[in-house]
């Protein structure tokens, strides 16, 4: 136990930077929205009217219904209407959010830890080996990360777990720049130097020195591709090949109801886009504000 | 200060400048009612330790505090109120009635423009004169400065320049328009003490040939010592002592100016103990009550701890402090 | 008497990528053959400008950039690499106090840190020894719980005293450790580092671009122009007598506090290091120079007993 208590600073920090972050309302707004919209993805087996994964609850004679209409059986009301399986479009979404932001938070995960270890590979070991792994980035980077995912999708065959990583495959490079960029500068600073100059041990210095300075910029990094690998499921799934029929994502909802979309039956395909653009937004603009805030220069930009 | 005519109003008059930020403490007053007279021709050395609102006050003479600061009292250049103006108006003001030297001259410049773009620009934008007769100012404004050859420097990009080069050229398209005020803000603390006394010496010449008044915004005494025509001392967001620099320096009537020329290393002896201020300046939302240099103060007495002195002025020198180490002379 | 610490010859290049990306790299010699001895107790003041290379001259000095070619001696003996126990030899002050600390990190653990890896302190004992070394450097040990951002500037300096402090090196670099200070605070850590010298027997290198700085801290005075000592002397020599035209230079532009402006003596700025003149580095700025200056370098030799100088003036 140390003598020097912690003037609980963790807590402290934490209110003032809320507050800082706070002071852009509309960044403050999309925080709140994203938050509100996590909620109700983590909640969903509870407020969803309906298990759209549940095949015995769907009724075929329900299909394609507008928004407001009643079940043919049941007291069911269908306020964004029903797909083409019959399914509630509110229960499908909030279950599609769920997929989506899981799948967008497990595939940033996996690719900033990937990331981060060859980006610091590759900026601590210099020379050849930072040469080869940053080639290495070059190209993949060099290929659009929505042909990489379909091609290994392609191989693997849908799933939520394949679909991560793909993602992880296609956004790893991102991030192994962004690391390298960020270590490389950080390296230099005086106080890395005072550090190895009192002779601490070189894993030491990495982790308690180097890499809790390099996470804020990661982060700001991060974010903004949560939403980026968000709109990549969404894609993939509108191809049809990222997650299974059976477990709509919001880009599958989207895909179901394209083509009734010219028939008038137009809810099957705008509630699911409505909601992933503000989800997207949500996230970008969290994203910018983070980034602002990191780096206050860019203030007013 | 042979060449300045005191009889003339001054072009910069600052009267109960207060500027405050509100903060999650509260509301913080930086400037606590700073008035200031600055005459054409003159230079006049604001020194200031950090927290002395010394920058604060530079950036309201620029217009440049943030929007949320709550700025009152009067600013008059030239008899113009500037507290009045306009974001656009200011804009307009910036770079032809005020101008403004950083320490970091890459603040101010382009780092993908020539040296001749830039500063033919600046003459430009306010004068209606051809490309050509632009230039032939702007060479000219170099030599001045001591860049030679003047016109292969215009010809560079300000990567290619040295620190010290690259203060001149800011200094001199600062220069270029005959402005009524320029604010220098630490613009020599980066440099190395030969370039900065040659530059020291050749602003001066060019402000006081064209009737500019220039505040010198700096936290060393010893560097305005012989290019200041008037110094003025900040402390805890007020000036504390101004006067004619010779007489500030040689004979200072506040404690804390007197403090600050003993901390010098130059004046004790080698190797001996210098004689520091204690403690540390107070921030601008922690004042002291009564004087606010009293804690740190060794001629402190139970007044200095109740009150805030006013100004007493005598002469041509002002003061804030009620036990003074010596009468200023009359 | 054998110094505790010694630089022989020392030179330092950097290969600069070119700036289109393409054709030769650039070599820049930052250091060109230094010598440079610190007795024990003693303090060697180092003078010279932006660019001049003082700073490459510290990080060679601690051993955070190993120089090109030379020698770092240690009481007569190559300097010991690596070594990561027991006390430390030689310590720096950073010019900078703020971005010589971990931002992420409470000032007592960055003090304790060194010596706690060290093992000069056993776990348990940590907090004590903290405390000890700023109740010396002259801080509040409640400050311990602190994060840099947190403290003022004189305090971050004072941090860093301690933290170089607690690995117990003899041997202090300070790279113009108090110029960012305010001259009140600076007055106030030039004390306190007199006052460590006196109690610890600590060598310094103490430089500055501040004449009067460094006057009143060293015994001796080393002169650097573009990558060379140019004068070596004792303190009072040096100032009373100086040699060489650019000390001279530098002491007449030194600002005065009696109001008279500094003297002009030199035109134009430092040539750079990229591109240093041929023979005498100093000759297009100097008032002297006459034709042998740019044919030849002048070696440093004694122009008096104890007294370096490298000018071709009054040499035959």
């Amino acid at each position: 136990m140390s003598m020097f208590a912690r003037a609980h600073p963790g807590r402290t920090r934490l209110i003032a930077a809320l507050a800082r972050y706070a002071e852009n309302r509309v960044a403050a707004v999309a925080l709140t929205l994203f938050l509100l919209l996590a909620l109700a993805a983590f909640a969903a087996p509870w407020i969803a009217p309906q298990n759209p994964y549940d095949l015995a609850q769907l009724d075929i004679l329900d299909a394609r219904l507008p928004p407001g209409s009643a079940a043919a059986a049941g007291e069911l009301t269908y306020r964004l209407g029903t797909d083409a399986q019959g399914r509630d479009m509110l229960s499908a979404m909030l279950y599609g959010l769920r997929i989506s932001l899981t799948v967008g938070f497990a595939a940033t995960a996996g690719a900033l830890a990937l990331g981060l270890v060859v980006g610091l590979a590759s900026a601590l070991a210099g020379g050849s080996i930072d040469a080869f792994i940053m080639r290495v980035a070059d190209l993949q980077l060099a290929f659009p990360a929505i042909l990489i995912a379909l091609i290994l999708l392609a191989a693997l065959g849908p799933g939520p777990g394949k679909i991560v990583l793909a993602l992880i495959a296609a956004q790893w490079a991102y991030y192994a720049r962004a690391v390298r960029g960020v270590a490389l500068v950080e390296r230099e600073k005086d106080y890395i130097a005072a550090v190895r100059l009192l002779g601490l041990a070189p894993p030491r210095i990495l982790f308690v020195h180097l890499l809790p300075n390099c996470l804020p910029a990661l982060i700001v990094v991060a974010t903004l591709q949560v939403g980026a690998a968000i709109a990549l499921e969404a894609t993939l799934s509108f191809l049809g090949v990222g997650l299974p029929v059976t477990q709509p994502s919001l880009g599958l909802l989207i895909a179901n109801g394209f083509q009734y979309l010219l028939s008038g039956k137009y809810w099957i395909s705008v509630f699911p886009g409505l909601l992933l653009l503000t989800l997207i937004l949500a996230i970008n603009l969290v994203a910018e504000r983070l980034r602002v805030l990191i780096n206050p220069r860019l203030d007013g930009i | 200060m042979a060449s300045t005519d005191h009889a003339a109003p001054p072009r910069l008059r600052v009267r109960g400048l207060e500027v405050a930020f509100a903060t999650r403490h509260g509301r913080v007053r930086v400037l606590q009612g700073v008035d200031l007279d600055v005459h054409g021709g003159e230079t006049l050395a604001l020194v200031g330790e950090s927290g002395s609102g010394k920058s604060t006050l530079g950036l309201a003479l620029m217009g440049l505090l943030e929007p949320h600061a709550a700025v009152s009292g009067s600013l008059r250049l030239d008899g113009r109120e500037l507290l009045a103006c306009s974001e656009a108006e200011w804009r307009r003001l910036r770079g032809a009635a005020i101008a403004m030297v950083f320490q970091d001259p890459m603040q101010t410049l382009n780092p993908v423009l020539r040296v001749e773009t830039q500063m033919v620009e600046a003459v430009r934008a306010h004068r209606d004169v051809t490309r050509a007769a632009a230039r032939e100012t702007a060479r000219a404004a170099l030599e001045r400065l001591g860049l030679r050859p003047a016109s292969l420097r215009l010809r560079a990009y300000p990567h290619e320049l040295s620190g010290g080069q690259r203060q001149r050229v800011v200094f001199a398209t600062a220069l270029l328009n005959r402005p009524g005020l320029v604010i220098a803000d630490e613009p020599t603390t980066a440099l190395d003490n030969t370039v900065q006394a040659e530059l020291l010496a050749l602003v001066r010449a060019e402000v006081q040939a064209g009737g500019t008044a220039l505040i010198w915004i700096t936290h060393d005494l010893a560097v305005v010592a012989g290019i200041a025509t008037r110094i003025a001392v900040m402390y805890a967001g007020n000036i504390v002592e101004t006067g004619p620099a010779a007489a500030v320096l040689g004979a200072p009537a506040h404690p804390y100016t007197r403090a600050l020329l003993d901390a010098r290393p130059e004046n004790s002896a080698p190797g001996s103990r210098l004689p520091a201020i204690g403690g540390q300046p107070p921030a601008a939302g922690a004042l002291p009550a009564g004087c606010p240099f009293h804690p740190r103060c060794p001629q402190a007495r139970e007044r200095c701890r109740r009150e805030a002195p006013g100004v007493t002025e005598t002469g041509a020198r002002a003061l804030r402090c009620f036990y003074p180490l010596r009468q200023p002379d009359a | 008497m054998t110094p505790l610490f010694e630089l022989k010859n020392i030179q330092m290049d950097f290969t600069l990528p070119h700036r289109r990306g393409l054709g030769p790299a650039l070599s820049l010699r930052a250091l060109r053959g230094v010598d440079l001895q610190v007795g024990p107790g003693e303090v060697l003041g180092l003078v010279g400008e932006s660019g001049c290379g003082k700073s490459t001259l510290a990080r060679v000095a601690v051993g955070l950039l190993d120089p090109s070619a030379g020698q770092r001696l240690w009481q007569g003996q190559p300097f010991p690499r690596d070594q990561r126990r027991g006390p430390a030899l030689a310590q720096m002050v950073f010019q900078d106090a703020g971005a010589a600390l971990n931002p992420r990190l409470t000032v007592g653990d960055q003090i304790g840190e060194g010596a706690l890896a060290r093992g000069l302190v056993a776990r348990a004992g940590r907090d004590a020894l903290v405390a000890e070394w700023m109740l010396r450097v002259g801080l509040d040990p409640a400050l311990a719980a602190h994060y840099p951002h947190m403290l003022s500037g004189g305090q971050r300096t004072r941090v860093v005293i301690a933290r170089a402090l607690a690995v117990q090196p003899r041997f202090l670099v300070c790279d113009e450790g108090t110029a960012a200070l305010d001259l009140s605070v600076q007055a106030q850590v030039l004390n306190l580092l007199a006052d460590l010298r006196a109690e610890l027997g600590l060598s310094y290198l103490f430089i500055s671009h501040d004449l009067a700085t460094v006057r009143h801290v060293s015994g001796r005075v080393a002169v650097m122009y573009l990558g060379r000592i140019v004068e070596q002397a004792a303190t009072a020599e040096l100032f009373a007598n100086p040699r060489h035209p650019y000390t001279q230079a530098l002491l007449a532009a030194s600002p005065g506090m009696d109001g008279s402006a500094p003297a002009v003596t030199l035109h134009g700025d430092p040539p750079s290091p990229l591109d240093p003149p041929a023979g005498c580095a100093f000759h297009p700025r100097c008032a002297h120079a006459f034709e042998r200056c740019p044919r030849a370098r002048p070696e440093l030799a004694e122009a008096a007993p104890g007294h370096l100088s490298a000018c071709h003036l009054g040499r035959a």
